[in-house]
């Protein structure tokens, strides 16, 4: 019989923790849900209950301070003293990642790809086996239950595909699943399928998905763009729709930048802006190199490009060649993501420097970022969506001035001028 | 419904999970939304940029809507519940036979923290604290991890 208790909310988790009445209070409430925990909760919402295998998800389990203090034996204060820091989950700036480092000095510079071979067979040919592809048809009202348990059994993702009406007027929906090529995907099926109550196995097929189709998808989805007055981004297989404008030919692959993304268009635009002639750029985190290639076009004299992606070398130096422009005017480097080897570029050296990454990085790295520029030059930095505007502000102000935030579609662009 | 505002055509929903801060055009990301000609450089960037609050390599379920003129919206939802009782408990895997054999131990504190995480997910919202607590017992059952007063 179900007796009334009551659940003791404390403000402060460390108060509640460290009141030895106060816990054992809740401890003696807390004690009497398990005797409900066997009811079938609802738990559509949260993941279904696993009932005999449970599925390990894909990505391994970091074996952080947390887990090693989660053991049977330590304190459990202690762990959760970290849990009410928020250090199991959120990050704290200071210690997630590993700042971007360029590797050894030197002849760095990568081969560019050659202009025959599309990036998307570069890529397709380093992966190993390809992953399977598993179309189930169900009834629509199961599907959505369907696809969350086949998540928890292993699946590395699940697209639902809108219902159509068959001849029982029933909503049918197709769930197009892809494993990972080891698993065993008749069983994983049959362990989901199991847990939300199915009679019957439907049908499915299984294929090996082409990667070539996805790659070739992806880059259909590239259209000329115009992104400032004069100056358009165009793919390399297109006719530039402006002969007479500045046009930059593109062939990303699967690196960033394309041009259409908000923050591209903010450091484009911003470049347009800040580019007499003659100048020394440098490009953190380059991607497919159109900021430094449109730089170049613009008027700069020579540009620079780091990034830690080999993928994102390789683009660039491509699109270098594409656009007619030697390596003596864009030089690439690869970058360690870890803190040891320091960078080649002498300080102090670069009139404009501009790096369209993610806030992290630009924070962990905001010395490095700024002590590039020459006193006197400028700075922007993207890759930020406005909420986390003032926290780069904030960082940043302490080595640039005349700081302006510049915002576009959600996106934001830091910009500022060296410190003397 | 206002003139000039058109009811988007959903083409798909797709359910994935990708480590926070680490999403990359690649598989399962690649082939999931490349399927369905989304910009795939768009929602790399845009789920990275949103969960760079959160530690790397946590994984997120992400659910994304594909509409039928290649646009989408996504929503990122806090890691499975079973994801956090295997770290709390410290194990990598739960048991294979979950009635029969316990893989590991949390205590009524962890069920309270995580029920104080998922308690922020928009699924959870209208729940109260000791519905989520139960639930996530309910899991914790099914997956083989006990859950005791203290771990002594």
């Amino acid at each position: 019989m179900q007796s009334s208790w009551k659940f003791v909310r404390c403000t402060s988790a460390v108060s509640f923790f460290c009141s030895p009445l106060n816990f054992l209070a809740v401890s003696t409430a807390l004690t009497n849900i398990n005797a409900y925990s066997h009811c079938a909760s609802s738990t559509k919402h949260l993941n279904p209950p696993l009932r005999c295998i449970a599925a390990s998800l894909h990505s391994p389990l970091p074996s952080s301070n947390a887990l090693s203090s989660a053991f049977p034996g330590s304190s459990a204060t202690s762990f959760l003293a970290n849990i009410q820091a928020t250090s199991f989950f959120l990050a704290e700036k200071s210690d997630t990642l590993n700042a971007h480092s360029v590797l050894s000095s030197g002849s760095t510079e990568i081969e560019a790809a050659s202009e025959d071979r599309k990036q998307g067979q570069n890529f397709a040919e380093e992966r190993g086996a390809s992953m399977l592809s598993v179309r189930i048809n169900v009834t629509g009202d199961i599907a959505d239950s369907l696809a969350e348990s086949l998540m928890c059994f292993g699946a590395s993702s699940c697209s639902i595909e809108e219902a159509t009406v068959d001849e029982f007027q029933e909503k049918e929906s197709c769930i197009t699943v892809l494993f990972a090529p080891e698993l065993d995907v008749g069983e994983c099926i049959a362990w989901a399928v199991d847990s939300i109550g199915l009679r019957e196995m439907p049908a499915y097929t299984i294929e090996e998905a082409d990667d070539q189709d996805w790659i070739q998808k992806v880059q259909d989805v590239f259209r000329p763009v115009e992104v400032a007055s004069g100056l358009w981004i165009v793919p390399r297989w297109c006719v530039p729709p402006d002969p007479a404008a500045i046009n930059v030919m593109l062939d990303p692959g699967l690196a960033f930048g394309t041009g259409d993304h908000p923050t591209t268009r903010l450091c484009l635009r911003w470049l347009h802006q800040n580019i007499k002639g003659g100048e020394h750029i440098l490009d953190y985190g380059t991607g497919s190199g159109i900021l430094s290639i449109t730089a170049l076009k613009i008027g700069a004299r020579k540009a620079a490009g780091v990034d830690i992606d080999p993928m994102a070398i390789s683009s660039a130096q491509a699109n270098a060649l594409i656009n007619n422009l030697d390596s003596c005017k864009l030089q690439v480097f690869l970058a360690a993501s870890n803190e040891d080897n320091p960078p080649p570029f002498e300080r102090f050296k670069f009139d404009i420097v501009v790096a369209n990454i993610l806030m992290l990085p630009l924070l962990q790295l905001v010395e490095r970022i700024t002590n590039y520029a020459k006193p006197g030059g400028r700075v922007a930095v993207s890759g930020i969506v406005t909420d986390q505007v003032d926290k780069v502000v904030a960082s940043y102000s302490v080595h640039l001035e005349n700081v302006h935030v510049w915002e576009d579609d959600g996106w934001a662009c830091v910009s500022g001028t060296r410190k003397v | 419904m206002s003139k000039g505002v058109k009811e988007k055509q959903i083409g798909a929903l797709i359910r994935l999970v990708v480590n926070a801060g680490q999403a990359k055009p690649a598989p399962p990301v690649g082939p999931a939304l490349g399927q369905h000609r989304l910009n795939l450089m768009a929602f790399c960037k845009d789920f990275n940029a949103r969960t760079q609050n959160i530690k790397p390599e946590v994984p997120m379920s992400v659910t994304v809507i594909a509409y039928k003129d290649n646009t989408f919206d996504f929503t990122i939802k806090s890691p499975s519940t079973s994801y956090f009782l295997k770290k709390a408990a410290g194990i990598q895997l739960g048991a294979s036979r979950a009635a029969h054999e316990t893989a590991g131990v949390v205590t009524v504190k962890h069920i309270y923290e995580i029920a104080k995480i998922k308690q922020s997910d928009p699924d959870c919202q209208y729940m109260s604290l000791e519905a989520i607590c139960k639930s996530i017992m309910g899991t914790a059952r099914s997956i083989g991890i006990e859950v005791r007063r203290t771990l002594d």
